[in-house]
């Protein structure tokens, strides 16, 4: 195994700041007779590699467009693109406010519903279309260009988000909204450059001044892909490019990232072609200093979390990149189905181009006085629609860690780039590990801002927005995992005694817990539905219970093989619920149910119902507050909209 | 080059506690490096740091977790497949002390029967900083002293207690060697050898 090299070469070339003093004082303890020999990161995992911030797609366009200065003839069209930009970027403003305020206005009528996601959405194949693999000779007429244009916008199906849908009004590469001292965005402005046609001329003409190409500015879209066509075939005549290393013209008329980016590539290898594009080494200082969130800016705790904010997010894109690396080897050992792949990746593409545009939203905003800086928009904005695509990748981690574990051998067959049997895990974790960081971010900002700001009020709400997120990730992921309960849940009982289960709606929460109506509690497995409570036994057979030792290894929340059988003995409609009540500590029940000998930790809910004969209450015992929490605010929720209901149901009847 | 032939082990650790307790501060002054000034990093990117052990290597995946109250399905997404749980605490916040036992223990319940734990105090710079004393003593409070947190680690039945300051790099390394040795014995030693959590 190559990762097996002497074990100080990796602390030389490790990951930053791995410091001696750790070795040192590694030395002076010696519990037993085990002495580890201190930390070692271990470099040679790709883990624990760094990102550089010359990946950012905003820092890269900025260079981009320094090196395109140099070219003679360019500013004009520079200029241009510098105002088409500008236009898209007040457009986009609008459109995020506009939408803003109409889904505030939705929100106060209608509950928010869960959209329909199950884990088994397999069914969209998750095919890497637009990669720098396209000939150029395949596409180069205008014409097939166009309709490669629209087969990519047609690719969307219902089920899964696809980037047209996740970034909704957007028009242009940063997220969100800018500040108002800022017109545009770099990344935009060279994409829109790009797409004027000619800039690609004059930079053709400027490298080959011997075969110059016309020169033609125009508005016609056809014109433009002309120019960008003449550009392609004349790089490959006389400046020797393989087709393969250049861009298509779809790709320059395409609004995914994937293709800015492999345009962007190509351009700079055609500048690089002549000395006179690159730049010196204070040039390269000076985009650092006016232009990237550099420790020099860094001044106080606010710049200093916007700093982490822009350092991690970096990190992460560069580690979501790592992984679209990782599936691409996967695909092309061809060992692994691309089901299976599209369980380890749901939608991967979706998600690293939204963080790319997140980031230069970022970036963009960061350069701004901090009043002026749009952070909370941002995320108001990413919490509206592009976040949702966390919920089928959130959703489908369970599967995709099985599916790990079933299929290690042909993983690590596949790919070296991740180890499969410990690292790819960590690795899938991060989309979740990221979401749940920006209201800790977010947090941190927010304690650092002004109050009299003018954005204040967007940090806030961006943070709510976040966390709302999350909380319907979470509720999308239990109604996930319920499927599988629910359908495990009519197995195990042999008899329903007349119920239907369809009428009862969803499953929401199952536990087994302590319950008591009378003198002493007994242990129940409780099932709450949309409109029911359900009370079983457990039927216990002559066969051992499952080994405990079984949790390990094994996430003890996901059922093991061996179901105990059910048996029916008790229910509860919502709708003739009359009392919810938590006590913490037995004092607060009531008077049927005197105080009596519950552990410490327990925690409790009082169910009081009446029904159309009698009447009565119950006790849950939960092991968790948060448990507890999660039930109290569920039923509550639940009680009150059967109410709803029936009053409606009533004054409808009343008025026929 | 010379290759030698050695057993490697792989290990997951996972780091809970109160928010604002110091994790992420220790597993960041631990893997990554120094604070810039008095800054305390948020985020904390999984980390693998290696030990050897004899002839054996003991490769440790760090997971740092954030406050997961309300999302209690993504939480477990950062339980599975855990060797080692450390459960945190600062020395000025008593309730985060309290909240080892009412709550990490009982989440950890929820996905382990048995599991080596070890407790862990943080920002034990803290016991001699004047102005936290102050503070603490308004509220008629003190700081929590080793003796008062080893009793915790025992009444839970951790594998260890220890104690660092990440501010003042003081015992930073020591816990994650110590833990790198529990995971190292309880991976040789038969299962039920293990020490467990009083349930």
């Amino acid at each position: 195994m190559s990762s097996h090299k002497s074990l100080s070469s990796r602390v030389s070339s490790g990951a930053k700041g791995l410091t001696s003093s750790n070795s040192n004082s590694a030395s002076t303890i010696n519990i037993s007779k085990i002495s580890p020999s201190g930390p070692i990161g271990a470099a040679s995992l790709i883990m624990n590699q760094k990102a550089s911030s010359e990946n950012s797609l905003f820092h890269i366009c900025i260079t981009l467009r320094k090196r395109l200065e140099k070219v003679n003839g360019l500013k004009p069209y520079l200029n241009l693109a510098y105002s088409t930009a500008e236009y898209s970027s007040d457009k986009q403003a609008d459109a995020i406010t506009a939408s803003q305020h109409n889904r505030d206005s939705l929100r106060k009528s209608t509950n928010s519903s869960y959209s329909n996601f199950s884990s088994s959405s397999l069914t969209n194949t998750n095919t890497n279309t637009n990669t720098n693999t396209n000939s150029i000779t395949n596409s180069i007429t205008i014409n097939s260009a166009t309709t490669i244009n629209t087969i990519n916008s047609q690719q969307s199906s219902p089920l899964d988000f696809t980037i047209q849908s996740i970034n909704h009004n957007l028009t242009t590469f940063a997220a969100g909204i800018l500040p108002a001292t800022i017109s545009c965005d770099p990344v935009t402005q060279i994409w829109k450059l790009f797409q004027q046609g000619a800039p690609l001329c004059l930079i053709f003409n400027s490298i080959k001044p011997d075969h110059p190409l016309p020169i033609v500015s125009a508005d016609d879209i056809k014109i433009c892909k002309r120019s960008v066509y003449d550009f392609l075939s004349a790089c490959q005549m006389f400046l020797d490019l393989k087709a393969e290393n250049l861009f298509t013209i779809s790709n320059v008329f395409s609004e995914n990232t994937d293709d800015l980016l492999t345009v962007i590539n190509s351009i700079n290898k055609v500048l690089d072609l002549n000395p006179n594009f690159s730049l010196s080494d204070s040039e390269k200082k000076d985009i650092i200093l006016k232009n990237l969130n550099s420790s020099k800016n860094i001044n106080d705790s606010r710049s200093r979390i916007i700093l982490e904010l822009i350092e991690t997010e970096r990190k992460y894109i560069f580690d979501l990149e790592i992984l679209v690396n990782y599936r691409n080897q996967l695909l092309h050992a061809d060992l692994i189905t691309s089901e299976s792949l599209h369980l380890l990746f749901p939608n991967l593409n979706e998600i690293l181009d939204f963080q790319r545009r997140l980031l230069v939203g970022i970036e963009a905003n960061s350069l701004a006085p901090a009043k002026y800086q749009r952070i909370g928009a941002i995320f108001l904005y990413a919490s509206s629609i592009p976040f949702k695509a966390y919920e089928p990748w959130s959703i489908g981690q369970p599967a995709a860690i099985e599916l790990i574990n079933d299929q290690q051998e042909n993983l690590q067959k596949s790919s070296s780039l991740i180890n499969a049997s410990y690292e790819l895990q960590s690795f899938l974790i991060k989309p979740i590990q990221r979401l749940l960081k920006y209201p800790l971010l977010l947090e941190g900002i927010l304690k650092h801002s002004d109050p009299a700001w003018p954005t204040y009020s967007e940090v806030t709400s961006g943070l709510e927005a976040l966390k709302g997120t999350a909380r319907d990730i979470n509720d999308a992921h239990r109604k996930s995992e319920n499927v599988k309960v629910l359908a495990d849940l009519y197995t195990r009982v042999a008899d329903w005694r007349g119920y239907e289960l369809k009428s009862f709606g969803d499953l929401l929460f199952h536990s087994k817990l302590g319950v008591r109506d009378s003198d002493t509690e007994k242990e129940f497995f409780v099932y709450l539905f949309e409109k029911i409570i359900f009370f079983f036994k457990e039927i216990i057979t002559t066969q051992k219970k499952s080994s405990i030792n079984l949790a390990k290894k094994k996430n003890a929340n996901y059922n093991q093989n061996t179901l105990s059988k059910l048996e029916l003995k008790g229910r509860i409609f919502i709708a003739n619920i009359t009392y919810i009540n938590p006590s913490k500590n037995a004092s607060t029940l009531t008077s049927t149910l005197e105080e009596n000998d519950y552990p410490t930790n327990s925690h409790l809910l009082t169910i009081s119902w009446s029904g159309l004969r009698d009447q009565g209450s119950f006790i849950m015992r939960f092991k968790t507050d948060e448990q507890r929490n999660l039930w109290e605010q569920c039923l509550r929720n639940l009680s009150v909209k059967q109410h709803e209901e029936i009053l409606m149901s009533d004054a409808s009847q009343n008025s026929n | 080059m010379v290759k030698v032939l050695r057993k490697k082990i792989r290990k997951k650790l996972l780091v809970i506690g109160d928010s604002g307790c110091g994790k992420t501060s220790l597993l960041y002054r631990y893997t990554v490096g120094e604070f810039i000034g008095e800054f305390f990093p948020l985020c904390y990117e999984n980390f693998v740091v290696e030990f050897q052990i004899k002839s054996t290597i003991v490769e440790m995946t760090l997971w740092d977790s954030v406050d997961t109250t309300e999302y209690d399905r993504m939480r477990a997404l950062y339980y599975a497949n855990c060797d080692i749980i450390m459960i945190c605490y600062s020395v000025e916040n008593h309730e985060s002390l309290e909240n080892v036992e009412k709550k990490w223990i009982p989440q950890i319940q929820n996905y382990y029967k048995k599991i080596p734990i070890v407790l862990m105090a943080l920002k034990t710079d803290l016991r001699r900083d004047p102005a936290v004393l102050y503070k603490l003593n308004e509220q008629s409070l003190r700081v929590i002293t080793r003796s008062e947190g080893r009793a915790v680690a025992d009444k839970i039945g951790a594998y260890g207690y220890l104690e660092c300051s990440a501010r003042i790099l003081d015992g930073v390394d020591e816990p994650f060697q110590y833990i790198a040795k529990v995971v190292y014995k309880t991976h040789e030693e038969p299962q039920d050898k293990k020490k467990c959590i009083i349930v």
